[in-house]
């Protein structure tokens, strides 16, 4: 899955690694309380120690890690306490992808779409599942037209879909057929080429998740 | 024409820090135990609000080169704390690290700002929608007190950097009100990545943004005294709107130029 990335700039290659390092935190890799080990991945990368600091550096600023005095760089826990305010402004994020000067969405996205779609039907495990909603993100996000919005859209993609992760196991089935039927809303949107309705329905299946969350982390009898 | 202005002035309570610890620009060691990293967060945190008020203000014009000794040196502190607000600044964009030569602080111009002005428009529309705060009485107090210094601006030579403040206090009483933290980051975000543009436009337009603020902070006081946080969103939407057509008009001769 590594690819380090070559002939790059030192920001490109920052950003790459970035990116890799943030997958694997939010496809739960890397799980709650890891440590990250900045000589572990340079190594891995082939890379000196402080394109890796930057790189932690960005993602602390992101609160994906925490550098504890003394023990170093730990994947945060998820909680949804601090997330909440995050996820609200996610679903506004979402509603705004079709009315900022969107990217034309074409015969590409819905041939990713419906190859995405077709991948759910042999969905064996919360790996595949959490790939498949990831590569879908990052397709929803390139028809983002505003450059600003596609960055904090992508931000809290990043911030919060852990959340969501954790609780599939215990609802494997209906997330999976979810999932489907968001897939499927896509498709009809995206024929038409209705960025506006893209991101409604994001927008709808994020808030479908929030509530979710809400009513899994409520207390059960008070 | 160069902006003269602002010198560093002292500083007023309108930062996310608090006044009392980022008036003083000599960050004291911090006492060994249990607050450590509290005050190393804190340390941090006034730091980079301090810089980031700087560059906003033109102080630290663009291109300007950022020195982790010399700031070292200034806030009397090692250059780690300095290091680590350098990098939060650059995760901002208003400083950019090239290699051999150093930090710089970015350059602020509408064309490549533009996305974030037209989100700085939409998060002001949401201001009054998402969970906001009550609006005090005292706020009305404090608008009217920016209100009556705004009627004493007077020359571009002389009050400039007054302007500045007043903007500057304001922005940060309408971002108290905001309830959702998400959007509140991203309005304080968005507002010191593009606020120097308008800044830099000052000397052509001086009797004119004069007035246009003391108009907003006129319709932003009726708003409030009714505690309508909506209608203060709109108020600001409004104005930042005016305020990117103003820039886009400054824009249009030099595209022709360009153009041709």
């Amino acid at each position: 899955m590594t690819k380090p990335p070559q002939k790059t700039t030192p920001r490109q290659r920052v950003d790459g690694i970035y990116q890799i390092i943030r997958e694997r935190i939010c496809l739960m890799h890397y799980m709650p309380g890891t440590l990250l080990r900045e000589a572990v991945l340079a190594e891995e990368f082939g890379l000196s120690r402080t394109p890796i600091r930057q790189v932690i550096k960005k993602l602390e600023f992101e609160g994906l890690v925490v550098s504890q005095n003394g023990v170093g760089t730990l994947v945060t826990d998820i909680e949804l306490e601090g997330l909440s305010d995050i996820y609200e402004m996610r679903l506004k994020a979402a509603e705004l992808i079709g009315v900022m000067n969107p990217v034309r969405c074409g015969q590409k996205h819905l041939n990713q779409l419906i190859k995405l779609r077709r991948q759910t039907d042999e969905l064996e495990n919360i790996e595949e599942l959490a790939r498949i909603n990831h590569e879908l993100h990052n397709l929803i996000t390139s028809l983002i037209g505003n450059q600003a919005l596609r960055i904090v859209y992508d931000q809290y993609y990043f911030q919060t879909t852990r959340v969501w992760y954790r609780l599939i196991p215990d609802l494997w089935q209906q997330e999976v057929t979810a999932l489907q039927t968001e897939i499927d809303e896509l498709i009809v949107a995206a024929r038409r080429n209705d960025v506006t309705a893209i991101g409604f329905v994001k927008r709808n299946f994020i808030a479908r998740v929030l509530f979710l969350i809400q009513q899994n982390t409520q207390p059960q009898h008070i | 024409m160069t902006l003269r202005l602002l010198t560093l002035w002292p500083l007023e309570p309108y930062s996310e820090t608090p006044a009392n610890k980022i008036r003083s620009p000599v960050i004291n060691a911090s006492s060994p135990g249990k607050s450590d990293k509290i005050t190393a967060r804190a340390r941090i945190d006034t730091i980079h609000d301090l810089i980031r008020e700087r560059i906003c203000l033109l102080t630290y014009a663009p291109g300007s080169i950022l020195r982790e000794a010399q700031l070292a040196e200034e806030f009397g502190c090692s250059r780690t704390p300095i290091r680590e607000a350098i990098k939060r600044l650059e995760f901002e964009n208003l400083v950019i690290s090239k290699n051999g030569v150093g930090t710089l602080v970015t350059e602020a111009d509408f064309d490549s700002l533009k996305d974030v002005y037209e989100m700085r428009l939409k998060v002001a529309e949401l201001i009054g929608t998402m969970s906001p705060t009550t609006c005090e009485t005292a706020l009305v107090e404090k608008l009217q007190t920016i209100r009556n210094r705004a009627d004493h601006l007077h020359t571009l030579e002389n009050d400039l950097e007054e302007m500045a403040r007043i903007n500057h206090e304001l922005h940060y009483l309408v971002s108290n009100l905001i309830g959702n933290s998400a959007l509140r980051h991203l309005y304080n975000l968005y507002y010191f990545q593009t606020i120097r543009v308008w800044y830099q436009l000052m000397p052509h337009f001086w009797s004119e943004e004069v007035q246009a603020l003391k108009d907003e902070l006129d319709e932003l006081i009726n708003a409030v005294k009714r505690n309508d946080i909506i209608a203060v969103g709109y108020t600001k939407r409004n104005y930042i709107a005016r305020m990117i057509n103003l820039l886009q008009q400054i824009k249009q001769p030099k595209e022709v130029e360009v153009a041709s």
